[in-house]
């Protein structure tokens, strides 16, 4: 993709261009032989006469002596010197067939042989002369003698240019010139630096010149081979011959050139042959005047024989020719051909016929009947055969836009004073011709930021150690049957800093907001509508004027924007985009008895709960329901109500959908859950199960409860009908194998009239994402005793932590003790409870006291690390030993979680005279079914562990809502609840259970504020005993004392 | 009723054609020249959130079509389809393909223009037609039959009807 091949690139199509014309235009000049219509000559010459220029501009050596020599039988035709018959219109047309052949491989062109070709055009034009001559000699012999002198007339000019400048002109030509012409030029063009500096492309240029005057002759001294090399920064030396009514003094300015590159040629010399040139025109007008004047039989026998012999003569030469032109003509043409649009897509219409007639068939054929279900085979293969086929046939590689990349690159890195280099990748990736010619506007606007935003000034990369020539890279590939396209640059990256201080001066954002969301999350702000119109943008390196045209124009191909930078490396834009948007794979889905389509490039997944899941799993966050999926809360949406809610919805809508689903299934086993008036939900509950898709618009993420899944199906996009197009919930609608209509969802239209959109839902997500945090991680004091290990101990287990000096450890028989608060505190050395490396004596150490330990007791710690959030799920596979919870790789080092409730146990004992198990069974033989409810996951982790090591079967629950729900479920022989809680708490969850009919149960309350306030307000709730978190021992204790005697009603 | 008719338009000059149909017991027609051909087809897809004449999409020979419930539209109740519903689908010159539920076709009329009268909206022909209609420019023009009134609806206003009213809606 180097300037110089852009160029011939160029001129190729544009070439084309002018081409297509003149097939039409000859053939009508050939009709009108008679009193062929000027304006139609003139179409044509200018036609050719353009490609020849330009051909000669670039080096097209034999393009252009082809395009030469029709153009002089134009040029003679336009004078009047021959007729446009049919036979000289068929080598004409023969001519631009071969110009275009040459066209269609333009490197291979100056190995054409053309000779042939040639030599019958010339003798065309040699013939013309004649006719000429012999039209005058019939009717003025005295021309006889006068004809040689315009000619030699016009030598001196022509010798002139041919000596001193080089230029071979044709003499009919520079006649023409002269005729309509005053001063002639040599204009010397450098055009490498020229196309720099006025941003002019060659055709650009003879186009200008064109409106000026008449580019005779160019002559480029550059051998075409030269134009292959990527080397675009030496010159391209070039001449023009001009002629033009333009006075020398006013020239420079109509030809953008210094002074001292035109030279002019009003001499002498001219003078003469112009004047020589005006009687010989003169002479010429009154012979054809003559000639015209009385049109005789004679004359037209002359002219017809000498074509006709003319035509005859090189009859075998144009075998050949026409055969090697055809030849390479089927080669050529069936590489490409130029089809009509409307007819590329009415056959995509006719193939998503047959589809689904073919998808139609397919269902309804007899599968015991081998014929026909081969028949049925070979149908499916041939049509899905055809379909691509005929998609292939709007496939263009993207490299059709990429192409023009290098440039706009070249010319902003010139304007802004900053090297820069594109790389492209992928030109080759086909994209439809709907979604190539939509993307070319936003590219270009990614490009342009990249360079204007993104790539800094040579100095400042070199001053940052970077390399001074900043790097773009374009790539394109396919992914998944996606097209993906990635605009990287290597430049400053976008401030976050500075985003996030436009977000909040342009006030899209409160601070608040600003503060719960995450960096990628701000950084897609840039494609906030207003996020940045301002002409000022450098100044904050805010990219994103008109970004967010840059996202509507992709969305509405269907297509993902993304941003991803880092400061001072770069940033990258991903698109994401469909291949076609005729026919897209989508996922079906059912609402009611009605079927539809849901664009896959939406869906992200589908996920199916079951049974208890469905009730439990989507929970309510305020007014509306969610899914934890994998640490994200999805809103959830069902489609249902979509439907039956024609306005957009509020809070009240929302509450109202949250509170029906909510008591709909935890009052009521599911199987008899019955919706009211609802006329869509039977299939959803008659199975207990529950679908839903999880579906992508943007960034942003939703959960559609639907309520069956039918699979995947490649559809045709119909369009909505323009009466319901304001709806907005449809992007389309399709015909399904059975005929019947189904109705393409819009994502980002069910996101927006459900009141899901993006606003809402990322400030919403931050949220959840802080809860989240709370719920699945956990503070934790990192240190280390010995020199190997680092442990963990959870912060709410810790009351304090002392600085002692290991000197004041007092011994008593085996064990330690130290004066801490003027209590005698047992030191507990933890290489002395678990096989650790021994602790490092130093001379200050720490004592970690723990919380909800009755006894003085503090464990030995020789370093402490630091305070880290953690995982709070643990490993508790590889290493296992009592008093160890389980162990995480905490940066980077393998920790061992303690337990300190055990480990204190362990300490009582003589290291490793006890097995773990004796102490675990004495609980054992007095189990049952434990229903805990804690609402901290650690303690509820914690505590279930114990539970269940004493045998119990434990189940959780996170709240005393939760605890209700599950509680009138199933039985169980005994409640653990915590008091603190949010949603129900454990005074009233006690409350609830004595009310109901199980109310013998006993209850223990299990709190960390030990006040008799609150013991007293629990025993009038209900609960039988009071538990202060934790301490193991008597918990179990307590358990196994209000267990009923014998197994429990779940052991 | 038709031959009546027929004869008696044997001695105007000029007549036009009308495709006629019931909705609601009454008589109503279109230029038949905006006909493209009556449909047995009446099982829709509806299109939640669009108007309430909206039946939704029917697919008739791989073209989607908007199906429009014409008694609603004239200002009578809905109806269920039954055997005797058709659905009028007009020529695609008239708008994008859409076609009218009616109760049932009956002939192809031809009537003098001499019988046709121009409606006029306050005249007290109105009477067979809904409050909401009136201003809708559906009704084109009323003739006079023998055995009763024969109503010409416009059918390039019978979709504009819909997008008109959707957008009052949404004020």
């Amino acid at each position: 993709m180097d300037f110089d091949k852009s160029i011939i690139d160029d001129f190729v199509i544009e070439s084309k261009e002018h081409l297509e014309s003149v097939e039409g235009d000859l053939l009508n000049l050939e009709k009108q032989a008679e009193s062929a219509d000027p304006e139609l000559i003139n179409r044509v010459f200018r036609a050719v006469h353009t490609v020849k220029g330009t051909a000669g501009f670039v080096g097209l050596v034999n393009l252009a002596n082809l395009a030469h020599v029709l153009e002089t039988i134009l040029s003679m035709i336009r004078a009047g010197e021959m007729k446009p018959e049919s036979s000289i219109v068929d080598e004409l047309l023969h001519g631009v067939d071969l110009i275009r052949a040459m066209l269609d491989d333009v490197y291979a062109s100056n190995d054409m042989d053309i000779a042939n070709i040639m030599i019958k055009l010339t003798a065309i034009v040699d013939n013309g002369a004649a006719v000429c001559e012999g039209l005058a000699v019939t009717c003025d012999d005295v021309l006889e003698d006068e004809k040689p002198e315009p000619e030699n007339s016009a030598v001196p000019l022509a010798d002139i240019l041919e000596k001193e400048h080089g230029f071979t002109v044709d003499k009919n030509l520079l006649r023409s010139a002269q005729e309509s012409s005053e001063y002639f030029y040599i204009l010397d063009y450098d055009f490498s630096e020229f196309s720099e500096k006025h941003g002019l492309t060659p055709l650009a240029l003879i186009k200008h010149l064109d409106g000026h005057g008449n580019v005779v002759e160019i002559n480029a001294d550059v051998p075409v081979q030269d134009l292959h090399v990527n080397d675009i920064g030496g010159p391209f030396p070039c001449k023009i011959l001009y002629a033009t009514k333009v006075a020398p003094d006013s020239i420079e300015h109509v030809v953008m050139l210094q002074g001292d590159c035109v030279t002019s040629l009003k001499n002498d010399s001219f003078v003469s042959a112009n004047e020589v040139v005006n009687t010989d025109a003169d002479n010429n007008e009154q012979t054809y005047g003559t000639a015209h004047g009385e049109p005789d039989m004679p004359q037209e026998v002359v002219a017809d024989s000498a074509v006709d012999e003319a035509s005859q003569k090189d009859e075998p030469a144009k075998a050949v020719v026409s055969e090697e032109g055809d030849n390479k003509n089927r080669n050529e043409r069936a590489e490409t051909i130029r089809i009509n649009v409307g007819v590329v897509d009415k056959l995509m219409t006719l193939a998503g016929e047959l589809v689904l007639v073919r998808n139609q068939y397919v269902r309804s054929v007899d599968r015991s009947n081998p014929t026909g279900r081969a028949i049925s085979q070979r149908l499916d293969v041939i049509t899905s055969e055809l379909q691509d086929s005929i998609m292939a046939t709007r496939m263009q590689p993207i490299g059709n836009i990429f192409g023009k990349f290098p440039r706009v690159v070249r010319e902003l890195g010139k304007n802004l004073d900053k090297k820069i280099e594109i790389d492209i990748i992928g030109s080759e990736v086909e994209l439809d011709k709907t979604i190539l010619e939509a993307l070319a506007d936003p590219l270009t606007h990614l490009i342009r930021n990249c360079c204007d935003h993104g790539v800094e000034l040579p100095a400042d990369r070199l001053k940052t150690g970077k390399a001074e020539v900043g790097q773009i890279t374009l790539r394109a590939y396919h992914e998944g049957g996606q097209i993906n396209i990635e605009i990287k640059d290597d430049g400053k990256g976008i401030d976050v800093k500075a985003v996030l201080a436009k977000a909040l001066e342009k006030k899209l954002k409160t601070e608040d907001e600003l503060s719960l969301m995450s960096e990628k999350e701000v950084l897609s702000l840039i494609f906030q509508p207003g996020f940045s119109t301002a002409a000022q943008v450098t100044d904050v390196s805010g990219r994103g004027v008109g970004m967010d045209v840059v996202k509507t124009s992709i969305d509405s191909l269907g297509g993902v924007l993304d941003v991803e930078s880092v400061p001072g490396e770069g940033t990258i834009i991903f698109l994401r985009l469909p291949l076609t948007l005729a026919i897209i794979p989508c996922l079906i889905i059912q609402s009611g008895e009605y079927r539809f389509a849901i664009p896959q490039i939406n869906v992200e997944e589908l996920v199916c709960l079951y049974d208890n899941d469905v009730r439990e799993k989507i929970e309510c966050a305020g007014d509306r329901e969610v899914y934890r999926l994998r640490n994200r809360l999805l809103s959830m949406i069902r489609l249902n109500e979509v439907f039956n809610r024609p306005e957009t919805f509020t809070d009240v809508t929302r509450a109202e959908i949250t509170e029906k689903y909510r008591s709909a299934t935890s009052l009521v086993q599911p199987a008899e859950v019955t919706t009211g008036n609802e006329t869509h939900d039977d299939s959803t509950n008659a199975t207990c199960s529950l679908n839903f898709a999880v579906l992508k618009f943007g960034i942003n993420r939703l959960g559609l409860i639907v309520d069956k899944v039918l699979g995947t199906e490649e559809i045709v996009v119909k369009p909505v009908h323009p009466a319901v197009k304001n709806l907005g919930l449809y992007s389309g609608a399709t015909v399904m194998g059975d005929g019947k209509v189904a109705l393409i969802l819009d994502v980002q239209g069910i996101a927006r009239h459900t009141g899901v959109d993006i606003d809402r839902r990322s400030t919403d997500e931050q949220l959840q994402a802080n809860q989240d945090q709370e719920v699945d991680t956990q503070n934790v004091l990192l240190f280390s005793n010995g020199e190997k290990e680092q442990f963990a101990i959870s912060l709410p287990l810790i009351k304090r932590i002392e600085r002692i000096s290991p000197s004041k450890i007092e011994n008593v028989g085996d064990s330690e003790f130290i004066t801490v608060d003027g209590v005698s505190t047992r030191v507990i050395r933890i290489d002395s409870c678990l096989s650790v490396s021994k602790c490092d004596d130093k001379e200050e150490m720490f004592l970690l006291l723990p919380k909800h330990i009755n006894k003085p007791v503090g464990i030995l710690m020789s370093d402490l690390t630091d305070i880290e959030t953690v995982p709070i799920e643990l490993n508790v596979d590889s290493y296992k030993e009592e008093g160890v919870l389980g162990t995480a790789i905490v940066r980077g080092k393998m920790t061992l979680f303690l337990d300190i409730c055990r480990l204190v146990e362990k300490s009582e004992r003589p290291f490793g005279s006890h097995d773990s198990s004796v102490s675990i069974n004495r609980y054992i033989g007095r189990t049952g079914r434990i229903l805990l409810v804690e609402d901290t996951p650690f303690f509820r982790s914690l505590i279930k562990g114990y539970l269940e090591s004493a045998g119990h079967d434990v189940v959780v629950a996170e709240n005393g809502q939760k605890a209700i729900d599950i509680f009138r479920d199933s039985e169980f022989d005994l409640v653990v609840a915590d008091l603190e809680m949010p949603v129900m708490d454990g005074f009233d969850l006690m409350k609830e259970i004595r009310t109901a009919e199980s109310d013998d149960v006993p209850a223990i309350a299990l709190t960390a504020s030990d006040s008799d306030q609150s013991r007293t307000r629990a025993m009038e709730c209900g609960f039988n005993e009071f538990e202060v978190k934790v301490d193991r021992e008597h918990l179990l204790t307590t358990i196994t004392g209000l267990l009923p005697k014998g197994n429990g009603v779940a052991a | 009723m038709s031959e009546a008719v027929k004869t008696e338009l044997d001695s105007a000059q000029e007549k036009i054609q009308v495709s006629t149909f019931w909705l609601s017991g009454r008589l109503f027609g279109v230029d038949i020249m905006d006909v493209k051909e009556i449909n047995t087809e009446v099982d829709f897809t509806p299109i939640y959130h669009s108007s309430k004449e909206v039946k939704g999409y029917v697919n008739i020979r791989g073209q989607i079509h908007l199906v429009l419930d014409l008694r609603l539209l004239m200002g009578f109740e809905s109806k269920e389809v039954d055997i005797d519903s058709r659905v009028v689908i007009f020529k695609q010159s008239i708008a994008e393909p859409f076609g009218a539920l009616v109760d049932k076709v009956e002939d192809i009329l031809e009537v003098p223009l001499a019988q046709v009268e121009e409606y006029q909206g306050q005249d007290d022909a109105g009477y067979v037609v809904g409050e909401q209609t009136r201003n809708s420019g559906l009704v084109k023009s009323i003739c006079k039959l023998e055995d009763g009134l024969l109503i010409i609806l416009n059918a390039r206003n019978i979709l504009r009807s819909i997008e008109t009213g959707q957008s009052a809606n949404q004020k």
